[in-house]
């Protein structure tokens, strides 16, 4: 049984572990807007901001370079730092999107960088909310790459909530994770954007 | 201006000036996610009040001085538009009055936020008030409280707030202007419907003991209502799950 649940809802009349929960009293409640998916056990926010884990792999824009370091946004309430390797070839600019990873996240939130690389030059960045970014992926990225197929398009998506857009048909793609974002929560997806995109790109 | 010489009849056979019982309530609408560019928001319409309520966060703290390392800070911003009320609130911006139901505002929802999780960020909290009839700051909880929601924010509770009054020597709750105007006592709270527990409590005028108690029953009353509709506005965004 999936309901939605809101803040202060008691989610189980015992203490059990879970995200986007709280215990008072001996019980559990939820904290967040969500799905609470009773069989798996969880909270599943439907709303709400991004937070750095290490092993994410994030979009970013670069805000500044120094000498050593640069900082890139994250859609995240401190900036991103980078220390780019020096055995790359990629030397950061100012303005670049770049593909990430995250490698640790330092005292007072702010995220280390690791392996920076830029997106194709000319990419179009979008912002998306990230609660919605697992529905663009799709298990096992099948929904991504879906899109990519029938489009034509490269896309990088951070769990951040940006997403950078090159090659064919980029407004297709676009309209798609628009289309994704607003019946996220929504089942049977997967079939309605391949109809919908395949019609969309026939038509050029 | 409200004096006792051009006081005009609130009550009659038990019914108000607009034919309300003492424990009802003006009619209230309630719809979230509203804006686009702001990360939650709501449009509440309780009796003539018209309440904007925007939320944006966790973001980065600006000036950053003000950052707090264990958690995240609230920022509230209450006001009311330039043509919002008969009084002429709100024509110079902000003023003293506006300035504590803020500050007011703010302590309501710091202390239901789970503010831990998101150190050295913020929190806006912006209410507009586009038309005012009294129990204005009630309303502006009410619409705050939906909007934190919508914008995915961790909370212990949906807060709620309703205010009690006394009018012509009666016990009541949800005072329009005019009410508020000539009442003997005028008391807004703000209650957290888990456990009932108290968030805000302002008054003006006196109140007995016995007359708080039947006042405190009665918005406790009609809060279920309240808190009922912010639960309908939330779902109606997500129909269909």
């Amino acid at each position: 049984m999936r309901r939605i649940v809101l803040p202060g809802d008691m989610v189980a009349e015992d203490r059990v572990r879970m995200e986007n929960t709280y215990f008072r009293d001996g019980k559990t409640f939820a904290s967040v807007l969500g799905i609470l998916d009773d069989e798996r056990g969880s909270v599943i926010s439907l709303e709400g901001a991004w937070k750095p884990k290490s092993g994410s792999e994030v979009v970013g824009i670069i805000r500044s370079v120094d000498r050593k370091t640069c900082s890139i946004e994250l859609n995240h309430s401190a900036p991103g730092i980078l220390i780019p390797d020096r055995n790359s070839r990629y030397s950061p600019k100012v303005g670049d999107v770049v593909e990430s990873i995250i490698a640790r996240v330092e005292r007072r939130n702010v995220p280390i960088m690791e392996r920076a690389r830029p997106v194709a030059e000319g990419a179009r960045v979008i912002h998306v909310k990230p609660s919605k970014i697992p529905r663009i992926l799709g298990k096992n990225n099948s929904m991504l790459r879906q899109i990519e197929e029938v489009t034509g398009a490269r896309i990088s998506v951070g769990v951040n909530g940006i997403i950078a857009i090159s090659g064919d048909n980029t407004d297709d793609a676009i309209y798609a994770i628009r289309l994704i974002e607003e019946n996220a929560h929504t089942s049977g997806l997967t079939d309605r954007v391949r109809d919908v995109l395949t019609e969309r790109v026939s038509r050029h | 201006m409200a004096s006792k010489a051009n006081k005009p009849k609130l009550l009659e056979k038990g019914r108000r000036r607009d034919g309300r019982a003492l424990d009802e309530l003006r009619d209230i609408r309630i719809k979230a996610g509203v804006l686009n560019n702001a990360d939650g928001s709501a449009y509440v319409e309780w009796g003539n009040n018209r309440i904007l309520a925007a939320v944006y966060g966790p973001r980065e703290v600006i000036p950053k001085h003000f950052s707090n390392p264990n958690g995240a800070i609230v920022k509230c911003r209450y006001s009311m538009a330039p043509f919002s009320s008969l009084e002429g609130h709100g024509r110079s911006g902000q003023n003293r009055r506006s300035i504590e139901i803020s500050k007011v505002i703010k302590d309501v929802f710091e202390n239901v936020i789970i503010l831990g999780e998101f150190p050295d960020s913020e929190i806006d909290i912006f209410m507009e008030v586009l038309q005012g009839d009294g129990s204005t700051r009630a309303a502006c909880i009410n619409a705050a409280s939906v909007a934190l929601a919508s914008a995915g924010i961790p909370m212990r509770d949906l807060v709620y707030s309703v205010s009690i009054g006394k009018i012509d020597g009666e016990i009541g709750i949800d005072m329009d202007m005019i009410e508020d105007n000539y009442s003997d006592a005028d008391m807004p709270i703000a209650v957290s419907p888990r456990n009932n527990g108290l968030l805000l409590l302002q008054m003006d005028g006196d109140l007995s003991e016995s007359e708080l108690k039947k006042g405190f029953d009665m918005a406790l009353e009609a809060g279920k209502r309240i808190h009922n509709i912010q639960r309908e506005a939330l779902s109606e965004m997500y129909k269909g799950v």
